[in-house]
């Protein structure tokens, strides 16, 4: 963010913009929601630290996708920290026994 | 950064300055119902004198009616609750349980035992109305149920964007923090927009972060989707083996030691089962209730042969520190801390975020009247018509439609059915009227139109007040009434500066009448 | 209560008075010269001041609430700073730090 965005205004960048950062936001926060419940499981508190971590990692997310100056670079930082997220929660699910 | 701010700023900000300014009245929820309900105002001070002198209830023979009650003519569910009621919060014995997930009361005589209609239940009496309640539903509802959940939901999420956004764009957050440069038109507009947003800058984050957490698993289910289930299977009652319930006396004054609070509420889990549980709970005093974020009050759980299984103090709560904080959060939002002085706190911080709101929707026509921006290509001029029609009917029109819902409340025959729909029908019709006046008349004419039926709302309320219901307000300050009085007080000051700010703008209108093209450069009314 | 408020409100007015007047110019505006005495003294006092503005808060309410009715107490202060520097600007002279009570003041009202 520390870059001066040169955005551009076209509209295609723009709403390629809102679309990453609002439901790709959207998408990052839930899964670090999830990744918390499954990692802290006593007496349901990682599922509340989830939520308390999901909304400012929202905002977070959404400022970012408008801050960064090249669209190629928020989809990337996005999908890797969703990659992260999701091998967390993988792990964390058992589902690799 | 400027993009985000702006446009996400614009398409928000007529729902969030409603938003506001309804929460910021919901602030003062009591005083605006107590002014709502004028007929109560007798039997409220009646009842306060009576419940200081009233002798304590006979407790033991309450519970015992209360028990024998509930095991005629309840099954023995999962949860018994039973209200004694004491000497200092009146003599009332009610009782409730859970039955097909849904909780039931019913109110008893505490002297025979028998089942009595609400002694409280006067909502039929007099003035039927949601009071200031009205402003509570729709600052988080929009009176709309779940869908206006979700579109405040939204609106909450834009905010918080905006203001980072916001404090992003703004370079000189510290070397303009004391500025504010009045009467220079678009300039005045920008700093008004900074000053009010920076100045109470963790408030509006406080506000808008506490108030999405209400309903984030709602928004945001994943997190209760990954928790792994927990509980076990419920266990069914049968009725073959079941306990006798205990005498309750011991237990509530074995609580009420324990607790160090007076008895409230005693709760039997699994009534009958081997593993029934009977927990006390306390009442916070007045006191206590201002010392405390977390309105929670004291608990003991104790097994049925009297062994204490668990205490809780007041102000904490079971589970962990993230439970905790998630209380904490949501006591940070409704304000019920503190008394009068966080109430007021909060009022002024919420008005900044309205004023906050209505100059950067303002700033957005300034900026665009004199030389417009071309967004939207050939229906530009339209689209600023739409929008500025926009900002007058949110900004002053919400304003009007606030203030003639308490006009309504006075003029509104008490009789008639439906009676509460009626005054939020009048608080809807007069919001929609000011629209339809904003796409009417044309901008300038509009604003000061809408701010003087303000104004004029605002400072003959104390008349109709005395015209409709007898009351005044010297003789609510004599009474001692500063509910009712500060709600006049409060609507004479911002009759007064609405009244004020139009007097300032038709002075320097007509300064600036002699320079052409005066329609162009005439600022707009919006208050100072 | 109402006097541990109100001290709080002042302290707090107090400490916005002393950074506004560290900046030239808000300075300038309240004593016509655009040069503070010191303005690292001024701005020291000044987050001192709002610092101690906490204390009267928490002699009214437990550390909790007190934090709490702070925040609001430094949010209206500032406001009024703004206010006052901006339609009233000679209220603050009263309130510079390095040489308050002012000099000036001293001489003339004897």
């Amino acid at each position: 963010m520390a870059s001066k965005p040169t955005l551009s205004k076209s509209w295609p960048d723009v709403a390629l913009r809102v679309l990453i950062g609002v439901i790709g936001g959207y998408i990052l926060a839930s899964l670090l929601a999830a990744a918390l419940a499954l990692m802290l499981t006593g007496a349901r508190e990682g599922g509340k630290w989830g939520m308390l971590a999901g909304y400012p990692v929202y905002v977070a997310a959404i400022v970012a996708s408008f801050g960064i100056a090249s669209v190629r670079r928020v989809a990337l930082w996005f999908a890797g920290l969703s990659a992260v997220l999701l091998s967390a929660i993988i792990l964390c699910s058992g589902a690799l026994g | 950064m400027a993009w985000l701010h702006t446009w996400g700023g614009l398409w928000f900000c007529w729902l969030l300055y409603a938003i506001f300014l309804t929460g910021t009245l919901a602030v003062m929820e009591e005083p605006i119902t107590h002014w709502m309900t004028p007929e109560h105002h007798a039997e409220e001070a009646r009842q306060a004198a009576v419940v200081k002198t009233a002798p304590l209830a006979d407790r033991p023979r309450s519970l015992a009616h209360a028990v024998a009650y509930l095991q005629r003519e309840q099954p023995p569910g999962e949860m018994w609750e039973i209200w004694p009621g004491s000497a200092r919060h009146g003599n009332d014995l009610t009782v409730y349980w859970m039955e097909k997930g849904a909780y039931i009361a019913r109110h008893l005589d505490p002297l025979s035992g028998k089942v009595i209609a609400d002694p409280h239940d006067d909502h039929d009496a007099g003035r039927a109305t949601l009071g200031g309640h009205h402003f509570v539903d729709f600052h988080y509802t929009l009176h709309a149920g779940t869908i206006g959940l979700w579109i405040v939901g939204a609106a909450t999420l834009a905010m918080l964007v905006t203001l980072v956004s916001g404090v992003i764009t703004h370079k000189r957050i510290f070397r303009d923090f004391f500025t504010f440069r009045a009467s220079k038109g678009q300039r005045s507009w920008l700093d008004g927009h900074t000053a009010a947003g920076v100045l109470s800058l963790p408030f509006q984050f406080m506000i808008a972060l506490t108030g999405i957490f209400f309903y984030g698993n709602m928004y945001m289910p994943a997190a209760t989707w990954a928790e792994p289930a927990m509980g076990g299977a419920r266990v069914e009652a049968s009725s073959a083996s079941l306990l006798a319930i205990p005498d309750l006396e011991p237990f509530a004054r074995r609580g009420e030691t324990l607790m160090k609070q007076d008895l409230r509420a005693i709760v039997i889990d699994k009534p009958g089962q081997p593993d029934m549980r009977i927990s006390t709970y306390g009442w916070n005093d007045d006191e206590e209730r201002q010392e405390r974020l977390v309105g929670t009050t004291a608990m003991v759980s104790f097994s049925a042969d009297g062994k204490v299984l668990e205490t809780r103090p007041a102000g904490k709560m079971a589970g962990g520190s993230a439970t905790y904080a998630i209380a904490t959060l949501a006591a940070l939002h409704m304000a019920e801390f503190g008394g009068f002085t966080v109430k007021w706190l909060y009022f002024i911080g919420g008005l900044a975020g309205t004023a906050m709101m209505g100059t950067g929707a303002i700033l957005f026509m300034v900026k665009r009247r004199g030389r417009a921006a071309n967004e939207f290509g050939r229906a530009t001029p339209q689209v600023y018509r739409l929008i500025e029609a926009l900002n007058i009917a949110a900004i002053a029109g919400l304003a009007v439609a606030s203030i003639a819902y308490l006009w309504a409340n006075r003029l509104i025959a008490t009789d008639i059915a439906h009676r509460e729909d009626w005054e939020v029908g009048v608080f809807f019709v007069v919001w929609l009227m000011a629209f339809s006046h904003a796409l009417i008349r044309s901008p300038g004419p509009a604003w000061r139109e809408q701010w003087t039926f303000f104004a004029f709302l605002c400072l003959a309320l104390p008349l109709v007040n005395l015209l409709t219901v007898g009351d005044m307000l010297p003789m609510e300050v004599v009474r001692g009434d500063w509910e009712s009085a500060g709600l006049e007080l409060v609507a004479l000051v911002c009759g007064a500066a609405s009244w004020w700010a139009l007097h300032r703008l038709k002075r320097r209108t007509t300064a600036s009448m002699r320079a052409p093209s005066v329609r162009d450069v005439a600022p707009v009314a919006g208050g100072e | 209560m109402l006097a541990w408020l109100l001290s709080s409100l002042w302290l707090a007015l107090l400490g916005f008075a002393q950074l506004g007047l560290s900046m030239p110019r808000h300075h300038r505006d309240v004593f016509g010269t655009a040069s503070p005495p010191s303005a690292w003294l001024s701005r020291l006092a000044g987050f001192a001041f709002l610092g101690v503005a906490l204390a009267p808060c928490a002699r009214a309410f437990p550390l909790s609430v007190a934090i709490v009715v702070w925040f609001g107490m430094l949010m209206v202060a500032a406001f009024l700073v703004v206010a006052s520097l901006s339609w009233r600007p000679r209220l603050l002279r009263w309130m510079r730090y390095p040489t308050f009570p002012p000099c000036k003041m001293k001489t003339r009202d004897r």
